[in-house]
């Protein structure tokens, strides 16, 4: 088993616990409480992520081959989504990072049925927005 | 009051979900039964190309779309059935008159006059052909409580002002214009009406040949109907002055290698392959609301939103926007410290559904100082014992989030 792989076993045990979307979603607050976030310079149109139906955004930062994550957003069950980004990805290398395929992130960690679309919510384009980046 | 939950039985879609509590009719409304057959049965028995076929399924198809202008030209009190085409939505619509009239009238320094209060379709078209002709954009402003300053009117008008575009119901406040003085004030001034209502032909009675506005739009989806048909309605002769917006299909008369000329109006501007079920569908949806009957809606919606309002009132942390005197059955409001979105997502898992987002109006949330709002929007499939419902549910969120 990979690291990331590793990482997004653990959230899937983690939510594996709450049977309804409401405690998922309970869960996913407290996440996002817990965020760090961004500071309001942060929260730029560069780092905007685009498509996301609340205002999201994330950093992205490199020091010697390895990448992590910063992200926040206004509403706080995005903002508890985005975070499980830095908590899989923080601290890896590109290609450990590009070896998930985006659009099945949230089947990995059993999310895929409570957050049903992610066009909506922001995640899906923050994982194609870290894949671009990274790509070029 | 109608009888909702006898209402409710028939639109499937309530059956299909056994505890469905849909608050979201201002952005689509769900569907009769008797409408979803009236698209599956054009598909079933009748399925065939419109003004073309010169056989019976398609003289029969012809008959059933063409049927649904008369509707409309009943239904709507419009002069006569000429001036009624057929486009996929209020967008398109206000589109197509941005294009078609705006094109060939709208010269450089002209100005074209809206609202602080429009829905993004109603801003965008003139804003893009304004840019193209080298006009203006002036704006009627919005006073906190959510009604226009039509005072500001004739400040606004000048001898450049060649329409003025108004949205006749907020998709937002629910605030009903005073489209009749804002067009009265026009006509003595010569200048063009056009009145968006997506928001208001659903929900309360609309008689386009006593308004006298000049185009006049909404949406098939937005009053039972399917979704990808709406229309335009405009004087006669204002169409045959205006160039077509699209080309190919139905619209021309003749067409060469030097040139083409086209069809008659309304013909001209329903270029292509018509939605020719969805047009049906949207007949059939008229019926259902006459069969219902637009007032007894309108009085239905309007009990529904003093009981909302009066229930909302009770919960402090609900902060409503807007307090027009004349109003339909929209709300829009925020919970301190709970995002509209997490609010909607935490209302889904009862089954509540409400628009969480800018409402496609992001002026007005730049006005009302937020990035985004809840909203909730009744129709006559909505009852008393829903807003209890929302309400409770609301309490219990507000609990989960301190």
């Amino acid at each position: 088993m990979t690291k990331v792989e590793k990482s997004l076993d653990s959230i899937k045990n983690e939510f594996s616990i709450f049977f309804d979307s409401k405690d998922k979603y309970i869960y996913l607050i407290e996440l996002g409480k817990e965020s760090s976030g961004l500071s309001e310079n942060d929260k730029n149109t560069k780092t905007k992520i685009q498509g996301c139906t609340s205002q999201a955004w994330i950093v992205i930062k490199e020091s010697n081959n390895s990448y992590n994550f910063f992200t926040d957003s206004d509403a706080m069950i995005v903002r508890g989504l985005l975070s499980l980004i830095g908590r899989v990805f923080n601290g890896l290398t590109k290609e450990e990072i590009l070896s998930i395929d985006p659009n099945i992130f949230l089947n990995k960690i059993g999310l895929d049925a409570v957050v049903s679309s992610q066009r909506t919510n922001g995640f899906g384009q923050a994982l194609h927005k870290i894949h671009n980046k990274l790509k070029n | 009051m109608l009888d909702a939950q006898n209402i409710k039985k028939d639109f499937p879609i309530f059956s299909n979900h056994d505890d469905l509590y849909y608050f979201d009719s201002a952005s689509t409304t769900q569907k009769p039964q008797a409408v979803i057959d009236s698209v599956s049965s054009f598909y079933s028995s009748s399925n065939a190309n419109i003004h073309r076929a010169l056989y019976k399924i398609g003289e029969t198809a012809t008959d059933a779309y063409e049927n649904v202008r008369i509707k409309i030209k009943s239904f709507l009190n419009v002069p006569d059935t000429h001036e009624i085409v057929f486009t996929k939505g209020t967008t398109e619509s206000i589109n197509l008159v941005s294009n078609a009239w705006g094109r060939k009238h709208l010269k450089q320094k002209h100005s074209i006059i809206i609202s602080e209060m429009e829905h993004h379709a109603n801003i965008v078209p003139w804003q893009m052909i304004a840019k193209e002709k080298q006009a203006k954009v002036k704006y009627i402003p919005l006073s906190e409580n959510g009604e226009l300053a039509i005072n500001t009117l004739n400040k606004l008008i000048d001898e450049n002002t060649q329409i003025i575009s108004i949205v006749h119901q907020s998709n937002v406040f629910g605030t009903i214009n005073p489209v009749e003085e804002i067009i009265k004030i026009a006509k003595e001034l010569n200048i063009l009406t056009l009145i968006d209502g997506a928001q208001s032909v659903p929900h309360f009675k609309v008689d386009i040949e006593e308004m006298g506005c000049d185009f006049f739009v909404f949406s098939g989806h937005k009053i039972l109907g399917p979704t990808g048909v709406g229309v335009l309605i405009a004087r006669k002769e204002l169409l045959e002055s205006m160039d077509p917006f699209l080309g190919g299909g139905v619209m021309i008369d003749e067409v060469t290698l030097n040139g083409s000329t086209w069809n008659q109006v309304p013909l001209k501007f329903e270029a292509g392959t018509a939605n020719i079920a969805q047009v049906i569908g949207l007949g059939e949806a008229i019926d259902y609301v006459q069969n219902t009957g637009i007032e007894k809606i309108y009085q239905h919606e309007k009990e529904l939103l003093t009981y909302c309002l009066q229930k909302f009132d009770e919960i402090d942390e609900l902060k409503i926007y807007g307090n027009p005197s004349h109003r339909g059955g929209i709300i829009t409001f925020n919970i301190d410290n709970i995002h509209p979105h997490d609010l909607a997502k935490f209302l889904d898992t009862d089954n509540i559904c409400i628009r969480a987002g800018h409402h496609c109006a992001q002026p007005i949330m730049h006005k009302i100082g937020t990035s985004s709002t809840a909203r909730v929007s009744f129709y006559l499939y909505n009852d008393f014992g829903e807003i209890d419902y929302l309400c409770e549910t609301i309490k219990k969120t507000i609990s989960i989030f301190k």
